[in-house]
């Protein structure tokens, strides 16, 4: 088929049109896991500067075998004050081990106005994350939808290779999907303490942009397929 | 087309619904038939049937004299493509091409035409419909009935010698009801044989031929 033909097809304005909103979701991902990551990267750097590391607490536990969580510890009877080695780490021995717990005190400034506003902001983030997935929602019943219409819009008007497409297509959907998945593997196993935005919220993002790439690919070669 | 004896069976896990019941007709050049009956009564799968996008349980269908069961999946393709126009009430238009582009997109596969010659005819089928001026316009800029025209212009496109319309007016207003109706008469008028499905009353003042479909069955 003639190439002049295809020019004209595949128009310029609406290869533009896809790179741009290609462009504009992967920045608005890529700005929110920088953004939320940094957040928390300040939240842990004012939590060691006012060692918040430390706590007071009243407990009878052996706290020698959790040298995992803790860095250093001083008993005085059963009131004990610990330094753990991560404020992560804190939480995490906290949440378990808060039944053996009493009298539990933190130091001073864990509710600082500027913690304050990081809480509203991580509000905000989270507002984004949930408008981002209802659009991701609906990118995903328009990839679907608009694959099953033009499947049988072209079967119907007689073009056999609309099955090849069709492969095609799903095989672009899972290579992405994959890519993705291994990506965000690759951040956890590097640095295991790395908070990515909840995993479940990025999981339905990264199959959102998959079906957004997967939907532009298939309009681009769909047009191709047929020429 | 002829048809002899044709059944379709649905099978589901529990039962079969016989969809079509020992149909037998036959369609010529230069008519316009209309197959009327109600919701489920199996005119859609006597539509899909015609149109070579199903295939009937047991009966015989000859296309243009030639048994259809000797065709395989390219041969019923190259049939749907060249031969037959197909007109949906939900116009099946590409979202993403203008009128012009979904008008030339069934003759893409006609490699014997040049592209001037393409966007020539295109240009003369959307002239012929009164959409001069929506070349460049995209199915979401059309109104339900300018969709229907292109829809109606794509099928002419391979100048086919058979038009199967499924409830071609079923989204549209009385007037342009009677523009579609007409249009479809007037192709029959050009020698071709034109099948339209439709519940629509008005049907009957334009058809030669008029078959009643009743719970798969033909209601004499």
């Amino acid at each position: 088929m003639n190439k002049i033909y295809i020019k004209g097809l595949i128009k310029k304005k609406l290869l533009i049109r896809m790179f741009i909103i290609l462009l504009l979701s992967l920045s608005l991902f890529i700005f929110l896991i920088a953004y939320k990551n940094n957040v928390d990267k300040k939240i842990y750097d004012e939590r060691n500067v006012l060692d918040l590391r430390t706590i007071s607490v009243t407990t009878k536990m052996n706290l020698a075998k959790y040298d995992y969580y803790i860095e250093s510890y001083e008993c005085d009877n059963d009131k004990c004050t610990i330094i753990f080695k991560t404020y992560i780490l804190r939480d995490e021995f906290l949440e378990k081990y808060r039944n053996n717990l009493d009298n539990y005190k933190q130091n001073v400034g864990m509710q600082s106005s500027y913690e304050t506003l990081l809480n509203i902001l991580k509000m905000a983030i989270i507002v984004i994350m949930v408008s981002l997935i209802i659009c991701t929602i609906s990118f995903i019943i328009n990839y679907f939808s608009h694959i099953f219409k033009t499947i049988k819009l072209y079967h119907i008007l007689g073009f056999s290779n609309m099955r090849s497409f069709a492969y095609l297509n799903l095989f672009f959907f899972i290579t992405l999907e994959a890519y993705s998945i291994l990506g965000m593997s690759i951040v956890k196993i590097v640095n295991p303490d790395y908070i990515l935005i909840n995993d479940y919220i990025l999981s339905f993002i990264v199959i959102g942009s998959s079906c957004i790439c997967a939907s532009l690919i298939s309009r681009i070669y769909l047009k191709k397929a047929l020429l | 087309m002829k048809l002899e004896d044709i059944c379709k069976i649905y099978k589901t896990s529990k039962n079969e619904v016989a969809a079509l019941k020992n149909i037998s007709l036959e369609f010529n050049m230069g008519k316009m038939y209309a197959i009327m009956g109600r919701s489920g009564s199996g005119k859609t799968t006597l539509i899909n049937i015609l149109g070579l996008l199903d295939d009937p349980t047991s009966g015989k269908y000859f296309f243009e004299g030639q048994d259809t069961k000797k065709f395989n999946d390219n041969d019923k393709s190259n049939i749907r493509n060249k031969e037959i126009g197909f007109i949906f009430q939900s116009y099946y238009l590409e979202d993403n091409l203008t009128a012009l582009e979904n008008v030339i997109l069934p003759s893409l596969k006609n490699k014997k035409l040049t592209n001037e010659e393409r966007i020539q005819r295109a240009k003369e089928l959307l002239d012929q419909f009164g959409l001069n001026n929506r070349y460049n316009h995209k199915p979401s800029e059309l109104s339900g009935g300018e969709k229907q025209r292109v829809a109606i212009a794509r099928s002419l496109m391979n100048d086919p010698k058979y038009i199967i319309a499924d409830e071609p007016t079923g989204n549209l207003d009385e007037e342009n009801e009677k523009d579609v109706f007409e249009y479809l008469k007037n192709i029959s008028r050009q020698g071709k044989c034109v099948i339209v499905v439709s519940h629509e009353e008005a049907i009957k003042d334009y058809c030669d031929e008029l078959y009643n479909l009743k719970n798969g069955a033909l209601d004499e």
